[in-house]
């Protein structure tokens, strides 16, 4: 497959996103007028008032789509450069955020908080146990893989696995035991959803979004170099173990925020930065902003489905993501394989 | 003084229309059991969405808003609702909130844990929707079959047991505070399982159980009796099955835990249960 330049794949994710940003806020369940919408997120914007639209109509674009797709756009980027960073981490394709223990570290916490704690209190919980489940699994992973002679992928990967399937049984033990109501909410928060958008999740998105792409950008180039091999980054003057510290916590941190708002959403992280160094090749420095940026892209229009396709209810986005991504990346493959010379 | 008549007739007007507005609800519910009771009342027509389960009984398209703990806000003020009805687990919180700030009405009911708590439910939402000559002959009807319950009640210290049946796959008993304990109260007699919500249950913790009365839930399934006791051979040498005091119960009627559609089929059961034991006693 022949590769894009850089430029181009950038400035088509962009008006893709756009587009979705502006379907975003002109569709749902509600019949609301298209301009008079965007005209009350302009409104919004400037701080005056001029749009047709009445006041709960306005909630409805204001706190409810335009909350919605910020907080697509700001998971699919965490997922996505997180991805990133793991695959160039471990040297492993298949690396992805669940690989080290996160995914399954911060399910284990929200499942453990939604079958065990009562449901008011669990509302509330349940994001702070997915993130601490998620920073913990990693941390202990990472305390496994530590030997003498440094940090061995190998042992980051087999423990992660084994971690991995620790948690899984001991969700599966707690969904045997569950009530039905709360067996229900498990499954439903494992498949994923943005419904729960708030100013205070997209505040910590956005942070965390913003201090993620500086730390990342500022190691792409180390992440290059640890593409030779581990010995070859050292020899090119790469302190490999602080960088894999730091990145391992980093991207811990990113899944945990991800997933504390908006549950479990599979393949965004795993294959979007398959897709985009399929397209534009594997260096770091344009893998790592234009791999959020198909995140962002993947996530804001799966939930634009997600919303509109059998409302007045909701499909989990989680399922989504994976329905219309895991064609996509399908097709990807057969085109390279057509053209051995590819990645 | 033209202009103090034009005021009457104004205030007259809007009076009017403000009660033809109290009058014509726009309801969503979230509960199998409040949209009975609403069809009960017969205010179907003021119903505009219904929750997935309210969807499994059968009666006019509405559109459908999902499962009663994910409701989606965007989805519900679509409906222009002026009131959403559900179960004390309705959510989530920041949907019911949302609605609230939109002016939609939300009114949750308690789950009810016996016949009082129904009727107390049902006063609760009949008084936001109906008026009395609307609820009283619903009330009354109601209390009429807790009643014949009650007349009707199964021998004192039946012992039975509430078996939720996936295929070969495996049995669940229902223990406290389940549909069906409230199924097996509403009949007069005792639930054997004493623990929590619904517990997997083998074939071997069943025959130590012994049970009088069996009541088998099984989905969809058209031969759900025949097909439980050819996966489990073992408990035709119950007593219950010997005496064929095991009856299929319709779980639909169960969805939303103790409801209207509850006293309904506990009446056909229990019924059917002293059809059997008259037979049974003749052969003697």
């Amino acid at each position: 497959m022949r590769r894009l330049p850089v430029f181009w794949v950038a400035l088509v994710l962009s008006l893709a996103l756009l587009v979705v940003a502006v379907l975003s806020i002109v569709t749902g369940p509600m019949q609301l007028p298209t301009l008079a919408s965007l005209q009350t997120v302009w409104d919004a914007a400037i701080g005056q008032n001029s749009t047709a639209l009445q006041r709960h109509e306005q909630t409805v674009v204001l706190q409810l789509r335009l909350p919605r797709f910020l907080l697509a756009v700001l998971v699919g980027a965490l997922l996505s450069q997180c991805g990133v960073v793991m695959q160039g981490l471990f040297r492993n394709p298949l690396a992805d955020p669940g690989i080290t223990g996160v995914s399954t570290g911060a399910a284990l916490g929200a499942v453990m908080c939604i079958a065990l704690l009562p449901p008011a209190l669990a509302v509330w919980l349940t994001p702070l146990a997915a993130f601490g489940g998620g920073l913990l699994a990693t941390l202990m992973v990472y305390r496994f893989a530590r030997t003498a002679q440094g940090t061995s992928i190998s042992m980051l990967l087999l423990s992660g696995v084994a971690l991995s399937a620790f948690g899984g049984a001991a969700i599966g033990f707690l969904n045997y035991s569950a009530s039905d109501r709360v067996l229900r909410d498990i499954t439903l928060w494992q498949m994923g959803s943005l419904a729960g958008a708030s100013n205070a999740h997209i505040l910590l998105g956005t942070a965390t979004v913003a201090a993620l792409a500086f730390f990342f950008q500022r190691h792409a180039a180390a992440l290059n170099a640890m593409a030779l091999g581990e010995a070859e980054a050292r020899y090119l003057g790469i302190d490999v173990e602080k960088l894999k510290l730091l990145l391992i916590v980093l991207s811990a941190i990113g899944v945990g925020v991800a997933v504390a708002a908006a549950g479990i959403i599979g393949f965004v992280g795993l294959v979007m930065p398959h897709a985009v160094r399929m397209l534009s090749g594997p260096d770091h420095r344009s893998l790592l902003p234009l791999s959020a940026l198909a995140g962002a892209l993947l996530l804001a229009g799966a939930d634009l489905f997600a919303r509109t396709q059998v409302a007045p209810a909701e499909l989990p986005v989680g399922l989504v993501t994976t329905l219309l991504g895991a064609p996509f990346f399908l097709s990807l493959l057969l085109r390279q394989r057509s053209k051995p010379d590819g990645v | 003084m033209k202009v103090k008549q034009m005021r009457f007739v104004i205030a007259l007007v809007a009076s009017l229309l403000s009660l033809g507005l109290q009058a014509a609800e726009r309801i969503i519910s979230a509960d199998a059991g409040v949209t009975a009771v609403l069809r009960a009342l017969q205010l179907e027509k003021e119903l505009v969405g219904i929750d997935v389960t309210s969807a499994q009984l059968a009666g006019t398209p509405l559109p459908v808003v999902g499962y009663h703990r994910q409701l989606a806000t965007e989805g519900l003020l679509a409906l222009k609702p002026s009131l959403l009805v559900g179960g004390e687990h309705m959510g989530p919180p920041a949907t019911l909130t949302a609605l609230e700030a939109a002016g939609v009405k939300v009114l949750r009911l308690s789950q009810a844990q016996d016949g009082a708590g129904l009727l107390a439910g049902i006063r609760q939402l009949a008084a936001e929707v109906a008026t009395p000559e609307q609820a009283n002959p619903v009330l009354e009807q109601v209390q009429q079959k807790l009643t014949t319950l009650q007349k009707q009640a199964l021998p004192q210290h039946s012992r039975a047991l509430f078996l939720l049946s996936a295929g070969s796959r495996g049995l669940r008993a229902a223990g406290v505070g389940t549909g069906g304990d409230s199924l097996i109260r509403l009949m007069g007699a005792s639930n054997v399982m004493s623990y929590n919500s619904y517990q997997p249950i083998s074939a071997e913790a069943i025959m130590a159980a012994n049970p009088d009365i069996i009541f088998l839930a099984a989905d969809g399934s058209k031969n759900a009796m025949a097909d439980f006791l050819r996966d489990y051979p073992t408990l035709s040498a119950l007593k219950a099955t010997q005496e064929q005091k095991i009856v299929e119960v319709r779980s639909e009627t169960l969805v939303a835990g103790l409801s209207v559609l509850t006293v309904d089929e506990a009446l056909r059961l229990q019924a059917l249960l002293q059809q059997q034991t008259a037979k049974t006693e003749q052969k003697k």
